[in-house]
């Protein structure tokens, strides 16, 4: 077989070979194709997240000792959350100046001058915690009012005044 | 020759922003692109799946004679490149760094499916038929086989499937994709020595193995 033969034959071969280009995917094939792609790259994305997360179930499960020193963890950083909510919910306390400076200020502890109030009650009660008592009485809470006092006169009757 | 860039119109959208976006990005270069994909922005990697899913389906499906199978690699592929995208520094263009992830691929499950071969065979278009040169191909030099297009479509298939891989891959790029001797050495990462070689090679086995149909 000489040079041109060859070359020949092998024009008949890419000729052939031109078939191939007229061969063609379903209609539409490729209208679907890069949504295909991309929703595989989102699952697999979420897939990754869940598999870490079975992983780490997984792992757990298998060593019972990190498991427990987890559950502590987790036990005592709910713990401080709550102390430390709790810490904020005192009644102006955290708060800014500006919102607490219109209250009134807890009445002076003077029994003296309000005999009818709280605070005149002895020291020794209100300190006192015992086990039918045990935190005491509370410490009054700033009212909002001004305290009222009454200024009472006992009435007197005169028989046979008239 | 190769078939021109596919610029096949986006995926349809929601509102009109996104198909201003989405006509933008069109005009966008692959370096451009790429960056925005490295960034995170999916509709720029989405853009160029688009505009390459055509070649890389193409060339998969020519390597391996099988639809489906060319669909499933296709998709591993742009998926591959979506999860090493961070890594392309772009020494090389964007194009033949995605052409050596598909055939690094069809070469791997090729190697895995080894002689197991099972054509399922894309139709033929409309203009096969129409094609002057195939036309005459098929009446000059098979008159009395009553060979028509079809049965020639399978048994040059049956024919590229007998050539090694790197061979088969060296006619796909060259004589089906119409891509230059040199940037099949880039992909096939040899000297174009090596690619001439091959080529001369394959075509010499196709011919002896169409030499009843094509005498």
């Amino acid at each position: 077989m000489n040079m041109n033969t060859q070359g020949n034959e092998f024009e008949l071969v890419r000729k052939c070979l031109a078939l191939k280009r007229h061969e063609k995917p379903p209609p539409g094939y490729f209208d679907n194709f890069s949504h295909s792609v991309m929703a595989r790259i989102n699952s697999e994305g979420a897939d990754a997240e869940s598999h870490w997360i079975l992983t780490l179930w997984n792992g757990l499960l298998r060593r019972p000792i990190l498991a427990g020193a987890a559950g502590a963890g987790l036990f005592g950083l709910l713990l401080f959350c709550m102390v430390s909510s709790s810490g904020n919910m005192q009644p102006g306390a955290g708060a800014p100046p500006e919102l607490t400076a219109g209250l009134p200020q807890a009445a002076p502890n003077d029994a003296a001058s309000e005999p009818n109030s709280l605070n005149n009650v002895a020291p020794s009660l209100l300190a006192g915690e015992s086990s039918t008592n045990p935190v005491g009485m509370p410490q009054p809470l700033p009212s909002l009012f001004p305290p009222v006092n009454f200024k009472v006169q006992p009435a007197s009757y005169t028989r046979g005044s008239n | 020759m190769a078939d021109p860039a596919p610029k096949q119109a986006a995926a349809p959208t929601s509102s009109t922003n996104d198909a201003e976006q989405g006509a933008t990005l069109k005009g966008l270069a692959d370096e451009v692109l790429v960056r925005r994909a490295q960034k995170g922005d999916m509709d720029a990697f989405d853009e160029l799946v688009c505009r390459y899913q055509s070649r890389i389906y193409n060339t998969i499906y020519n390597m391996t004679a099988n639809h489906e199978d060319a669909n499933d690699l296709a998709q591993e592929t742009f998926i591959k490149a979506y999860r090493a995208l961070h890594s392309f520094k772009g020494d090389a263009s964007f194009y033949t760094w995605i052409y050596r992830i598909a055939i690094n691929k069809t070469i791997n499950f090729l190697k895995l499916r080894k002689n197991r071969h099972q054509m399922s065979l894309n139709d033929l278009d409309a203009n096969a038929e129409n094609d002057p040169e195939l036309v005459a191909l098929i009446s000059e030099k098979t008159p009395h086989r009553d060979l028509n297009l079809a049965e020639l479509q399978e048994k040059l298939n049956a024919a590229m499937l007998k050539l090694s891989e790197m061979h088969r891959l060296a006619v796909v790029l060259h004589d089906i994709q119409g891509l230059p001797h040199e940037e099949i050495a880039k992909i096939m990462d040899c000297n174009v020595g090596t690619v001439r070689s091959r080529l001369f090679y394959a075509r010499q086995q196709l011919q002896a193995y169409l030499s009843d149909y094509l005498k």
